[in-house]
């Protein structure tokens, strides 16, 4: 019997992903045909932290646009009382040769508020530019307005997630354990000031490889550290990085490893269950198919392919993620929260049906997920 | 300031319009663009489902920009043609904001395609710095200069001009041609909906039109001129707009439409035909003494009463939703950019405004339908 699996995931958008920024203020600029791409049901959610400027064509035509856009980032960031602003370019912006840099920098003059720009164009005609490029991804900008600040007293760590996750898993549970007295995270910052402290942090941990460029940046502007903890479906993978992350800040072997028998003990039980039947994975529906896949095959477990459009993860439903039943133990000697702590701040703010549910599998926790998940689909297809 | 969208997003761009019109026809509509416009279309506009997509963009990239954009059109018309597996019945080539920037001379790549292979192609100049309804609008002009044959006989029937699926619920733009045949009127050709170009081309023999909606107005007046072919506007929206637009039809007298009396008790803001065949049914059948129309695509000042508003900017539906005391406002939702609980919202979602934005179908309005739903969503407002 082949049975049919999604692992639905959150389908995060520019937008959404830029208004994580406490207090920003995201200004589109260009024609109204441009503003609509990709417009889905969160645009309405950001009511009062994106804004559109349609210039007109003799606008393009006179170079006259160039104020109105400064015109307009002005009138936003003082009616909204911006602590950053951040404006998303077009094509027809870099056929103009639109020197943003300087744009930028007269907005910032003027209204004393960081601005920063996200060229969100398919055209970039680098020759053509008279300003320097920004050649920052949208995880970068996330980040460029932390000015460097002193080193946080106690040891802080930063998790970078591409959907930033916000439940406790084992990776929490570690760095506690390595004694990290604060973990921060995106969306966990409700206030600008609270994110300006992610500059004092010690170390970043990223969770997904996307955050790779944003955490180099963060090296050499604030001086912050990095590891990369972002190995995906894989049991072994997870723990050589934790063994890596050990060496460098110690912490206690045996969460990682409790959580590692947890997940064979586990895939045992999937295997048991699947036993005569294959999984038929949906990529669009599914976060990491194709990791997901591998582990399984690798595992003995029958996926003969993947059906649809081939992806990193698709728009998926917004179904709530279940936290794994074992995080709920208390480590031994650890305090009031499930690692010890008390619960992190609830989830941050809505933006999109889908923003805030379901997150990347990325730590043992989240193998341990989407393995509860495999049996529940069976056990309802069986 | 002009041109700043604080709460709303900007409407559907014309491009939008002219994939629209094109989609349900036997011919290709092609983008001379980089790739959103036609993303934008089949993400949230397009609300059919053709077997063959009929819209397809050239996909400039960096080096097309200096090199030209020509070559990729031509390119892409074959492979579509390929795909289809024979000859479209036309083609239409449209700009977007890079290739009108760059100066793409369409009109040239049409008669290129014309000459290659002898389907009719003509072109409309947009630059996506405009609504839906203007794409509309031109598209189906430049469709009627392009397909529209002398007449050899005229004929006791008629075209239905602007029924497009961005204005209308699906099943509307579905059963126009049904509504009127049922009243004995003869169609020929349905002019921004499912339509073939052998329609089309036999379009001038018909004896009047009749402009369903504000964006056939311009293609009526070029007919008008062009061929003689009177027109006669109106939606078909509830029984007192069906009746009095049918009669007309058939009698070939401008309908009267029932006029305002008193401060506005109702504000419809949307398309306007839409907007004035409602005022219609409740003027006429809901007892209410007065409607006020307003909205930000096309206003033909024919169907305009006094206190009507063409609204152009944002800050102008902030000034009229502060100053209106009209105790019902009905419009897409994403229009209640400043909440008074004063006021009752009815929802009447707009494709071009909310594309699916608010989950919410737009209601079927054709015929009696209106009347229907005029009384599910007033209760007990209805003064009659």
């Amino acid at each position: 019997m082949e049975i049919r699996f999604t692992d639905p995931v959150p389908h995060l958008r520019l937008y959404p992903i830029l208004a994580r920024i406490p207090g920003s203020q995201i200004l589109w600029v260009g024609p109204e045909v441009c503003s609509r791409h990709g417009m889905m049901t969160f645009i309405h959610n950001l009511r009062g932290r994106l804004s559109f400027f349609c210039y007109r064509e003799i606008d393009a035509i006179t170079g006259d646009y160039v104020r109105k856009i400064k015109d307009a980032a002005v009138e936003i960031i003082r009616e909204r009382d911006a602590s950053c602003l951040i404006i998303c370019t077009i094509c027809q912006g870099a056929v103009l040769a639109t020197d943003e840099e300087t744009l930028k920098r007269d907005i910032e003059k003027e209204t004393g508020v960081p601005v920063e720009y996200m060229l969100t164009n398919r055209l970039f005609m680098h020759s053509a530019q008279r300003g320097e490029i920004n050649k920052k991804k949208p995880e970068q900008v996330l980040f460029s307005f932390l000015k460097p600040a002193e080193r946080d007293d106690g040891f802080s760590v930063n998790i970078l997630d591409r959907f930033f996750e916000t439940e406790e898993s084992d990776l929490h549970a570690f760095l506690y354990s390595a004694g990290a007295q604060t973990i921060r995270t995106l969306p966990g910052c409700r206030t600008p000031e609270e994110y300006q402290q992610m500059a004092g942090a010690h170390l970043n941990v990223i969770t997904d490889p996307s955050m790779r460029p944003a955490a180099e940046m963060m090296e050499e502007w604030l001086g912050i550290p990095w590891a990369d903890m972002s190995a995906v479906y894989d049991s072994a993978g997870l723990g050589a990085q934790y063994d890596q992350l050990r060496e460098r800040i110690g912490g206690d072997r045996s969460i990682c490893e409790h959580m590692q028998a947890l997940v064979a003990d586990r895939m045992e039980q999937v295997k048991g269950l699947l036993y005569g039947h294959s999984l038929q994975m949906d990529p669009m529906g599914t976060a990491n198919a194709r990791e997901l896949s591998r582990w399984l095959r690798a595992e003995g477990i029958d996926v003969p392919e993947i059906r649809g459009w081939p992806g990193p993860g698709g728009p998926g439903g917004p179904g709530r993620r279940r936290p794994p039943r074992e995080l709920s133990r208390r480590p031994p000697g650890r305090g009031r929260g499930p690692f010890g702590r008390p619960g992190m701040p609830p989830g941050p703010p809505v933006f999109g049906a889908a923003a805030d549910t379901a997150a990347r599998p990325v730590t043992l926790s989240a193998c341990l997920r989407v393995l509860d998940r495999i049996i529940e689909t069976v056990e309802e297809a069986t | 300031m002009k041109g700043l969208w604080k709460y709303l997003v900007p409407f559907s761009p014309d491009t939008s319009g002219f994939a629209s019109v094109i989609s349900g026809t036997d011919g290709f509509a092609l983008f001379d663009d980089i790739r959103g416009c036609g993303g934008n279309y089949r993400m949230t506009e397009e609300v059919r489902h053709p077997d063959f997509d009929r819209v397809a963009v050239s996909e400039i990239a960096n080096e097309d920009v200096i090199s030209g954009t020509a070559p990729k059109i031509l390119r892409l018309f074959r492979e579509m043609r390929e795909a289809l597996g024979e000859e479209p019945a036309f083609v239409m080539l449209c700009s977007c904001p890079v290739s009108s920037l760059i100066g793409t001379d369409l009109k040239a790549v049409a008669a290129r395609i014309t000459a290659e292979s002898g389907v009719p192609a003509s072109s409309v100049e947009f630059s996506g710095y405009e609504s839906y309804d203007r794409g509309i609008r031109k598209t189906l002009t430049a469709m009627a200069g392009l397909l529209c044959e002398e007449p050899q006989e005229k004929r006791n029937a008629v075209n239905l001009l602007g029924a497009n699926y961005l204005d209308w619920a699906e099943s509307d733009a579905d059963g126009v041609r049904a509504f009127f045949e049922d009243r004995a009127v003869q169609v020929l050709s349905a002019w921004g909906g499912n339509e073939t170009a052998a329609h089309f081309r036999k379009s001038a023999e018909a004896s009047r039109n009749v402009v369903l909606s504000a964006a056939g107005m311009e293609t009526a007046k070029w007919m008008k001129k062009t061929f003689g072919i009177p027109y006669i506007a109106g939606a078909p929206f509830g029984r007192a707009s069906s009746e009095k637009l049918a009669a007309a039809v058939r009698s070939g007298e401008t309908p009267v439409w029932a006029q305002n009396d008193g401060q506005p008790q109702v504000l419809i803001i949307g398309e306007q035909f839409t907007s004035c065949a409602l005022r219609e049914s409740l003027l006429t059948d809901f007892g209410f003494r007065s409607v006020q129309t307003a909205g930000f695509f096309t206003m033909d000042k024919s169907m305009m009463q006094p206190g009507d508003l063409k609204l152009k900017e944002e800050n102008d539906l902030l000034k009229l939703l502060l100053a209106s005391e009209a105790e019902i406002i009905i419009a897409d939702p994403m229009m209640d950019i400043c909440p008074d609980p004063e006021k009752r919202w009815i929802q009447l979602p707009h494709l071009p405004v909310s594309t699916r934005l608010s989950g919410l179908e737009r209601p079927a309005l054709l015929g009696e339908q209106a009347d229907a739903w005029l009384r599910s969503v007033l209760g007990g407002e209805e003064k009659v």
